[in-house]
């Protein structure tokens, strides 16, 4: 086990370095002049023509690419990103207003995605092939196929304009200070969306993880002993096949912080997927590198812990 | 993305048959569903790439008297705002949909398959690097990616088609490693190595001509992906730009509440369009994927 943990560390670790190669070259694409997006927008305006070259001799900007790389990496892992060249304050904290907004659609959608996904995939792995199957293959086919901002715009159609009982769009009502009960109202329409994208996939997984349990030796036998069908399904198709949700959760992460960054400009919310959309607009390279950034590593962070969770879950792969 | 991954990977796992192409056809007749889509995808390519040809379409021409009108028939989908007729910016749009498709698509086969070929056959130092950094790659969502990277470049159709081609092909790369990497160990392969033949005759003469399967299934799923984010690029307002007609920027219009509340017919043509253009890519890629891989055909996947 200790062989495998450390297997994935060696993997996980030269996968952030290449990361951060990713970042400091979108960083290097940027027009203009790269002090902007590195020091105080203040403290720029008031600098000498001297000062400034000295901050471009600290910063190692004129120096060759790979000592540029250096003194950018030794900044970030110490939490210094930049400035957003739009607002003049720092990347980070630009961010970090953002992250419980983005936090909150995620949870809800995963929540979502695994309360339809995971019961519509068993049901289709009873009979495969059966109409329940076929029909839930075609709604998948079309929920895959289907963009998500127009799965949002017909929602805010129906629910919002039409039926009127939901909002469309932001996170609270304006003029009024924010409530748990208005936040949960305005996260009706957006995590919805969200949750039934990936809930498609999630049901897919689910369906194929099942057939292979119940084709298995175990479930043979236990046919063969007599239990019920339904005992058959809940004890051992049910525990055996939710081992890989796990990781499956965690593979969707990256589709699911797509599917944020749609989802959040479609519905006005006040989430990161919103930030790097209007910084990518208005071209603010601090703010859409570490952002970028930021993602990459939780999700890599993210499939590692559900990789070794995993080895804790499975007493099968502790011994080999 | 990972939809791609593992249908790519289900045709690994057969060693490789000589299906002929006859064989194939029929296999993909049987299956009604993705005829009609492939049937619907070649007459959507005739309207988009023959159809401004031949038939009277003014996608450009704005006509101030008709503006936000209803389907009628002069205009059989209605007018924009602009008074411009919807039915042929949707035509032009689908055309749009299928150029940067098709052509990102190819770019990222390109350079996938070098590098995941390479990866997969030479193993050791340029299979950690090339591994690293499809995991590194991965690890930020494609949207994401393409969004950042598209933004200090100019806006078009272009751009557009290079961005998704240059950062795409991680799925590629991944799947042509591991197909190159069970191909390495096969028979054919050992008997050509011992055979005296060199690196780049096997790799050339051998293993590439045997990645096609898992590379339709990859392409085919990918075009699908390709058509998505140009529409979301567009949805964003960081992808092709007006007056260039695109499908996901036409749809943009609904975020105007009084559009999409009064004026269906200017925002549902194009996002059915859309949908349906990548549900029938879709729809064939599944059938390829079930008939390239036979382990797994009959039980349609979910």
């Amino acid at each position: 086990m200790a062989t495998l943990i450390i297997r994935r560390l060696g993997q996980a670790v030269p996968s952030l370095f290449i990361i951060t190669f990713i970042g400091f070259a979108l960083l290097s694409l940027a027009p203009g002049d790269p002090l902007t997006a590195r020091l105080d927008r203040e403290a720029l305006v008031r600098m000498t023509p001297e000062q400034r070259t000295e901050a471009r001799e600290a910063l190692g900007l004129d120096e060759p690419f790979p000592v540029q790389y250096w003194h950018w990496l030794t900044d970030l892992v110490q939490g210094d990103v930049g400035y957003s060249i739009v607002s003049g304050r720092p990347a980070l904290e630009e961010i970090g207003d953002r992250v419980e907004p983005t936090l909150i659609l995620l949870v809800a959608a995963i929540a979502i995605a695994v309360a339809v996904g995971v019961p519509f995939g068993i049901l289709a792995a009873r009979r495969p092939n059966g109409f329940l199957d076929r029909t839930l293959t075609g709604a998948a086919v079309a929920m895959i196929s289907t963009p998500t901002f127009i799965v949002g715009l017909v929602l805010i159609y129906v629910f919002a304009i039409r039926l009127d009982v939901l909002p469309a769009g932001g996170m609270g009502v304006a003029g009024e200070p924010p409530s748990t009960s208005q936040t949960f109202r305005h996260a009706i329409l957006p995590s919805l969306v969200l949750g039934l994208a990936n809930a498609a996939p999630l049901a897919r997984f689910a369906r194929s993880g099942m057939l292979e349990v119940l084709a298995s030796d175990y479930v043979r036998t236990a046919r063969a002993k007599g239990l019920s069908g339904r005992a058959i399904m809940m004890r051992h198709g049910l525990r055996n096949a939710s081992l890989p949700l796990i990781t499956l959760i965690a593979l969707l992460i990256p589709d699911l912080v797509a599917g944020a960054v749609i989802t959040e400009q479609v519905f006005a919310w006040p989430g990161m997927g919103r930030l790097v959309v209007s910084s990518a607009q208005s071209a603010d390279p601090a703010v859409m590198m570490a952002i970028i950034v930021m993602v990459a590593v939780v999700v890599i962070l993210v499939n590692l812990a559900a990789d070794i969770l995993y080895v804790f879950v499975d007493p099968r792969l502790r011994v080999s | 993305m990972t939809q791609e991954i593992e249908a790519g990977a289900a045709t690994l796992s057969e060693a490789p048959t000589a299906r002929r192409a006859g064989d194939l056809l029929r296999d993909i007749a049987a299956n009604r569903f993705a005829l009609a889509a492939a049937a619907f995808l070649v007459l959507m390519a005739l309207l988009a790439f023959i159809g401004p040809l031949v038939l009277p379409l003014e996608p450009y021409k704005t006509n101030l008297s008709r503006l936000d009108e209803g389907p009628s028939w002069d205009h059989l989908l209605g007018t924009d705002q602009s008074g411009r007729d919807t039915f042929a910016r949707c035509i032009l749009g689908a055309r749009t949909s299928l150029i940067v498709g098709f052509s990102a698509v190819a770019i990222y086969l390109v350079i996938g398959t070098l590098l995941g070929s390479l990866a997969g056959y030479l193993g050791g130092v340029v299979d950690m690097i090339v591994s690293r950094t499809v995991d590194a790659l991965l690890s930020i969502p494609l949207l994401l990616l393409v969004t950042v990277f598209i933004a200090f470049l100019k806006p078009g159709v272009l751009t557009v088609i290079l961005v998704i081609g240059l950062l795409g092909w991680p799925p590629t790369a991944r799947i042509t490693r591991a197909a190159t990497m069970s191909l390495r160990e096969s028979d054919f392969i050992i008997a050509a190595r011992v055979s005296g033949l060199t690196k780049n005759r096997i790799m050339r003469g051998h293993v590439l001509p045997n990645l096609a399967a898992p590379l339709i299934v990859v392409a085919s799923l990918g075009i699908g992906t390709a058509i998505l984010l140009e529409a979301a690029l567009g949805f964003l307002g960081l992808g092709v730009r007006p007056p260039t007609p695109s499908l996901g920027v036409m749809v943009t219009e609904a975020k105007d509440p009084v559009i999409l509340r009064n004026s269906p017919w200017i925002w549902m043509p194009p996002a059915v369009l859309l949908a349906l253009l990548v549900m029938a890519v879709n729809v064939v890629g599944d059938a390829l994927r079930d008939v390239l891989s036979p382990r797994q055909g009959g039980t349609a996947g979910l």
